[in-house]
């Protein structure tokens, strides 16, 4: 049942995740579509079509009749991205250039590939530019006097050539290999519906998967953009590595926290500090769809002892690039019940899953991240003296903000200064044992700090800050229980070096 | 003549059988049934001192002796005393008991140690400064403890249960406690034992001698 669900689940979110890329992709296509200086059917700058004679009569309007009644022959109405070639075919102004285009364009090489290309589509002996055509509906067609010597059959191959350009869908209308492939389809003697249709969608397919590549390319780049690494400070908050920078994203890192302890009736936890050691890689996947891994594990000095503290787990997986920014998805699973007494045995003693989304977005001059996640509730036990005490802890939602601004001082590193600031909603947390009974409602902590870090080729050494600048009356880090997440007290003072490889 | 023989049989085995069972009482309805003493450790024992800053010192619980002083209080309470299936005897004492853990300290708790109701809820993270570590814990230095209704060691003449007369033992009558708090107001908050006196008592961790609540339940019968 668990395992269904979990399916359907994944369904739900790889369905989610396909409309945004393809949205993104259409709202990118449509750019791309309206954007930059038109292009012509054969691939200059149209200069050439801009004079001309319009014609009604002779064998240039037989042969486009002709063409036209080819295609309704194969009924090509029907097929996929050619729902309006006849119309395009036999509605097209025609018009009759005074002279052949300017030799110029037969010293672009790939003008004449494009030429050889067309000749051999449409049958002709000799590589010249025989008509032109805007890549957009409704365009009309200009033919050169060199058209003229061309036969009936060579026309018709023509006429449905620039109708082409005109009526296919816009991702190869353009393509002038894709173009005369299908021309030679329709036109080639014995053509059939059948074969077309094949044409059409093999070159329709071909052309979705190189865009989707050219999208896949980009957003890699955007990955691998030379950048320092990201705000330590912040991932200090989330106990997560940064998102994703593919080029050197596996992680190891030390850092040391010293928390700034509230009142000691008050403290949950006697801590004073944490040392924390953390390897994050990523081993699955490749490219900029790899999943990283992570496991940290820390050790936790109270006022007069010192023992292991929480394991953590972790994951982290890019989702997209949508408009430069990085949308990454991580999880993360905090171990406080290792083992017993101790830990274990105190408000702070309990398992803790983490799910959330970044939004970041890395440049060479600065970074900024955006963290929404939630914290599930679980429970810990604490006894003292005969009495035990259930410390049943609510959800907990956080919303943060890291931001940085980088001075590239030396070739492969440079100085970075910033700070995050974390607003968390503690669901209410209930304390009962024996006849003691408490819940604390709702909490609300705000907190901010700041950091600066030195980056120097993979080696990253920060000091950082944070401290609750405002809270629910009384309230501290203490008692949202996570302890690796967010420590305790009224903030905490640390330090880090890490590498990356 | 028969049936004479066998009415005579019926009463003389029916006579048999309830006699078997156990004494024959016809009772008299005025009379309260015969009683059982309950005694049980008081498993919450808390030491609050002005010196112990936090709530898990483990000075300040499951100690073998506490000492108290003016700035050093001890909270007690028996956590299930508020369920409702203790079968506990309205007209007849509850007790506190402890023991002093010398004679000199005896003498001084008959004369300074007192147990007082504490007006608020705590744990056993309580500390001098708060009831508990969480939000809105603090109270008022050394607990809020109603002070008009504070009890003294009961008078060594008075007449007391087998439990109150052993060597060095201290017993408080609660009962007064008990009706207020915790069968009206449904609240067991405790007891907070203060002595302005330095006076050891001895703790939750002497085997025998730990702080025992002691009332009284209507007998079992046995048929």
């Amino acid at each position: 049942m668990a395992k269904r669900e979990l399916n359907s689940f994944r369904l739900v979110l790889d369905f989610s995740l396909r409309m945004l890329l393809l949205l993104s992709l259409l709202s990118l296509g449509t750019e791309w579509a309206n954007a930059g200086p038109t292009k012509v059917g054969n691939g200059d700058d149209g200069g050439d079509l801009e004079s001309g004679q319009r014609i009604s009569t002779g064998i240039l309007i037989e042969t486009q009749r002709e063409a036209a009644q080819l295609l309704r022959g194969l009924q090509v109405q029907g097929i996929e991205g050619l729902g309006t070639l006849i119309p395009e075919t036999e509605k097209a102004d025609l018009y009759l250039a005074e002279q052949d285009p300017s030799p110029q364009a037969k010293t672009n090489s790939e003008t004449q590939a494009e030429l050889k290309e067309i000749a051999q589509a449409i049958g002709a002996s000799e590589p010249y530019v025989y008509a032109r055509t805007f890549a957009e509906p409704h365009a009309p067609t200009r033919f050169f006097p060199k058209a003229l010597l061309l036969d009936r059959k060579n026309l018709i191959a023509l006429h449905v050539h620039e109708a082409l350009h005109r009526a296919l869908p816009a991702e190869i209308r353009e393509d002038e290999k894709s173009v005369s492939r299908i021309t030679l389809a329709i036109t080639a003697a014995g053509a059939t519906r059948d074969r077309v249709q094949e044409t059409v969608s093999k070159e329709l397919a071909s052309a979705r998967e190189a865009r989707q590549e050219a999208e896949r390319m980009q957003r890699q780049a955007t990955a691998n953009m030379p950048i320092v690494p990201y705000n330590a400070n912040f991932a200090a908050a989330s106990s997560l590595p940064p998102g994703p920078e593919l080029k050197s994203p596996s992680l190891f890192a030390y850092s040391l926290k010293s928390y700034v302890l509230p009142d000691p009736d008050k403290s949950l936890a006697p801590l004073r500090s944490m040392h924390s050691l953390r390897s994050f890689l990523y081993p699955f996947g490749r490219g900029s769809e790899a999943l990283g891994l992570g496991i940290e594990f820390s050790y936790l000095q109270a006022q007069d002892e010192a023992y292991l503290g929480p394991v953590g787990l972790s994951g982290r997986m890019k989702l997209l690039t949508w408009r430069g920014f990085d949308v990454d998805g991580f999880g993360a699973l905090r171990l406080h019940s290792v083992g017993s007494g101790e830990l274990k045995d105190s408000p702070m003693g309990r398992d803790i899953l983490e799910v959330g989304v970044s939004l970041k977005r890395d440049e060479k001059w600065y970074m900024v991240e955006n963290k929404l996640s939630v914290h599930g509730g679980s429970k810990a036990e604490q006894k003292i003296g005969a009495v035990q005490y259930t410390h049943d802890y609510g959800s907990i939602v956080e919303a943060g903000i890291a931001a940085a601004l980088r001075l590239p001082m030396v070739e492969d590193g440079g100085l970075e200064l910033g700070g995050s600031t974390q607003v968390l909603l503690a669901q209410n947390t209930r304390v009962k044992g024996g006849a003691f009974d408490y819940e604390t409602g709702r909490l609300r902590v705000v907190t901010a700090g700041p950091e600066i870090a030195w980056n120097q080729g993979a080696l990253r050494f920060s000091a950082n800050a944070r401290f609750v600048i405002d809270s629910t009356k009384g309230a501290s880090l203490d008692q949202l229980g996570d302890l690796m997440g967010h420590g305790v007290g009224q903030g905490s003072i640390g330090a880090g070096l890490s590498f990356k490889f | 003549m028969i049936r004479h023989h066998a009415i005579l049989s019926f009463c003389l085995l029916t006579c048999g059988l309830l006699s078997g069972c156990g004494p024959l009482r016809f009772g008299d309805p005025g009379e309260s049934p015969p009683a059982q003493e309950i005694v049980l450790a008081v498993d919450g024992v808390k030491l609050i001192e002005r010196d112990i800053l936090r709530g898990d010192d483990l000075r300040s619980f499951q100690q073998r002796r506490y000492s108290l002083h003016a700035n050093a209080r001890l909270l007690l309470r028996y956590e299930m005393l508020m369920e409702e299936n203790l079968g506990l005897r309205q007209d007849l004492p509850v007790r506190l008991r402890l023991f002093a853990e010398s004679a000199e300290d005896l003498q001084i708790a008959r004369s300074k140690l007192r147990a007082c109701p504490i007006t608020r809820n705590w744990m056993m993270a309580a500390t001098w400064n708060a009831a508990h570590p969480w939000r809105g814990g603090e109270w008022t230095p050394g607990a809020e403890i109603d002070w008009e209704e504070c009890v003294s060691v009961e008078a060594a003449d008075q007449p007391t249960t087998q439990l109150c007369s052993e060597t060095q033992a201290l017993c408080f009558n609660i009962s007064r406690w008990y009706r207020l708090w915790v069968r009206e107001r449904k609240e067991n908050f405790g007891l907070a034992l203060v002595s302005e006196e330095r006076v050891n008592l001895l703790g939750d961790a002497s085997p025998g001698k730990a702080p025992r609540i002691h009332w009284h339940e209507n007998a079992a019968r046995v048929w």
